[in-house]
């Protein structure tokens, strides 16, 4: 999946200018950046639901959304509105092609096993309507993984949930990744230390553009972050091996 | 499965009731004219536009995402009211059906017309829809400032809406395009179910959401249509069979829109045969009737919610 001197914009604001940014499966890249440079305009234009002002977006994008729900699926930030359809239901959703009353035998399993990853079996009967907003996400990601696709567009999943639920759902998106070297999942996160902890590869976006790029732990010491976040402190966790990333008062 | 139950029920009992309710009190009628050409197209139609009526009224809350949204949202119970009234007041020789289905045609041409100029989302797309009504009920009341009275009384009467119908074609009318609007409901179905959890979420799962949204309100404009030339604007149905079979059979749509489709012909078929009870041997208009006993159910449902 790549995009080649892509330009979005909303109306005539400019939010990401000639960047060119390929992602490669059997990785984890978690994309990070202050509010409003220009994240989830990208990860929407690599999911083909933004259309680019100018440049390329090579890969399922270019493709029909009837073809495109086999390559690709995409966890919004904003999740559907909470109705009374049990977990199970909701999942089952689009995990077949959207002309099928019923689910094939095939979507049926990827349901349980997408399911099981998440720790959602004993959910999968609740109403949506009635789930803690932890247990809603990891039921709207499990909707992607049912989705039996390679590629994962993950908007902010981790927004609003506690460090247990984070790291519930970053272990399962981990998994799901190491089961098959074809998959690849491009994941925005805030949390600067999930990303450090959970990433194989990290992109800084600034001003709608690629400020720095590489493993998390180049991308998190350079100073590249300090001019798109402000001061920081950063050390290394004493017992894990990783750096650990703090806000300063400004 | 109780639930099934009743729906089938409420049809059964509104349908026997139609058939055996005569002027002269209960019973087959002996006449076989009254039987065939008056009573059974009567309960077709109730049938046909009860069901289509609340089809529509599901599509549009799942088109436009909003629970408020019956079938008339997009003014075209008024546009086809204008229709109606126009043929009525300049063109009397005209099928006063076919100016109110034009009518209904002309207002869904319009707000096409407008999304696609302007781009606009559901919000602007249900605010077109009530400027288009205002602009229509205002063209309705010039009309009848410049009607004379007896025609003056036509359009209000058919404003009001009514089921009467004479030989079997009248009872079709309703029956035909429901059978085509329903059949497409439930193709479409599983493509509606990812639609009411969101645009791009039902787009990243494969639906096409343009095309689809454009579809439903081409359909749902000949769909009503169809039903408003021949019923004339009857109301609630549309908005509360759907709310009524959510309450009851949740947010799947493969569940909940045969449970609308059930729901609305059966709401209509008892509230025309309570029409024609209530007063008899006169008739009450059953768009009045629908109107005033769907208010209070409705507002009943919504505090029930609660």
């Amino acid at each position: 999946m790549r995009a080649e001197n892509l330009s979005l914009s909303y109306g005539s604001d400019p939010v990401i200018t000639e960047l060119t940014l390929a992602i490669n499966p059997g990785e984890l890249t978690v994309l990070i950046g202050v509010n409003g440079c220009g994240k989830t305009s990208l990860l929407r234009a690599l999911a083909g639901l933004h259309k680019p002002l100018s440049g390329t977006v090579f890969g399922a994008a270019q493709k029909r959304p009837q073809a495109r729900r086999y390559e690709l699926a995409y966890l919004p930030q904003t999740l559907p509105e909470r109705v009374s359809l049990s977990v199970n239901e909701l999942v089952l959703m689009g995990a077949d092609a959207p002309n099928r009353w019923y689910p094939s035998p095939a979507a049926e399993q990827r349901v349980r096993r997408a399911l099981e990853l998440l720790g959602m079996t004993t959910l999968a009967n609740r109403a949506c309507n009635t789930l803690s907003g932890g247990e809603y996400r990891r039921a709207a990601l499990a909707a992607c993984f049912a989705q039996g696709t390679p590629w994962l567009l993950l908007d902010e999943p981790c927004a609003g949930l506690d460090l247990h639920q984070s790291a519930v759902l970053m272990n399962g998106l981990s998994t799901w990744l190491k089961n098959d070297s074809k998959r690849g999942a491009l994941v925005v996160l805030h949390d600067l230390n999930l990303c450090a902890q959970w990433a194989d590869r990290c992109v800084l976006l600034n001003h709608g553009q690629v400020q720095a790029d590489g493993d998390p732990e180049t991308v998190l010491s350079s100073a590249a972050l300090e001019d798109a976040y402000g001061q920081l402190q950063r050390f290394r966790h004493p017992q894990r091996d990783h750096l650990v990333v703090l806000g300063l008062q400004p | 499965m109780k639930d099934i139950i009743g729906i089938i029920l409420l049809i059964v009992l509104g349908s026997l009731t139609q058939l055996w309710i005569g002027p002269n009190g209960f019973g087959w009628p002996a006449d076989p004219f009254i039987a065939w050409q008056l009573r059974v197209p009567r309960l077709l139609l109730a049938l046909g536009a009860g069901a289509g009526l609340a089809g529509c009224g599901l599509l549009l809350q799942v088109l436009l995402r909003n629970p408020l949204a019956s079938p008339y949202t997009l003014g075209v119970g008024s546009a086809s009211a204008l229709g109606a009234s126009v043929v009525m007041v300049a063109i009397p020789s005209a099928s006063i059906g076919l100016g109110a289905w034009m009518g209904a045609l002309m207002a869904t041409a319009l707000v096409l017309l407008l999304r696609r100029r302007a781009g606009l989302d559901n919000e602007a797309l249900i605010l077109c829809g009530i400027a288009i009504a205002l602009c229509a009920s205002a063209g309705v009341l010039l009309l009848h400032y410049f009607a004379d009275r007896a025609t003056s009384s036509a359009m209000l009467r058919w404003t009001m809406g009514g089921l009467s119908s004479v030989g079997i074609w009248d009872g079709l009318t309703g029956v035909i395009p429901t059978l085509i609007g329903g059949s497409w409901l439930l193709w479409i179905l599983p493509q509606l179910n990812l639609l009411q959890l969101g645009e791009d979420w039902a787009q990243s799962r494969g639906v096409a959401v343009e095309q689809l949204k454009l579809s439903i309100l081409i359909v749902v404009a000949l769909w009503t249509g169809a039903l408003v030339a021949q019923a004339g604007p009857i109301s609630f149905i549309g908005l509360i069979a759907p709310h009524m079979a959510r309450r009851q059979f949740g947010y799947d749509l493969r569940r909940c829109a045969p449970a609308t489709l059930g729901l609305g012909a059966g709401l209509l078929t008892c509230c025309d045969a309570l029409a024609r009870v209530v007063m008899a041997p006169a008739e009450l208009p059953v768009g009045v009737l629908t109107a005033l006993l769907g208010g209070p159910a409705f507002v009943a449902l919504l505090l029930s919610k609660r």
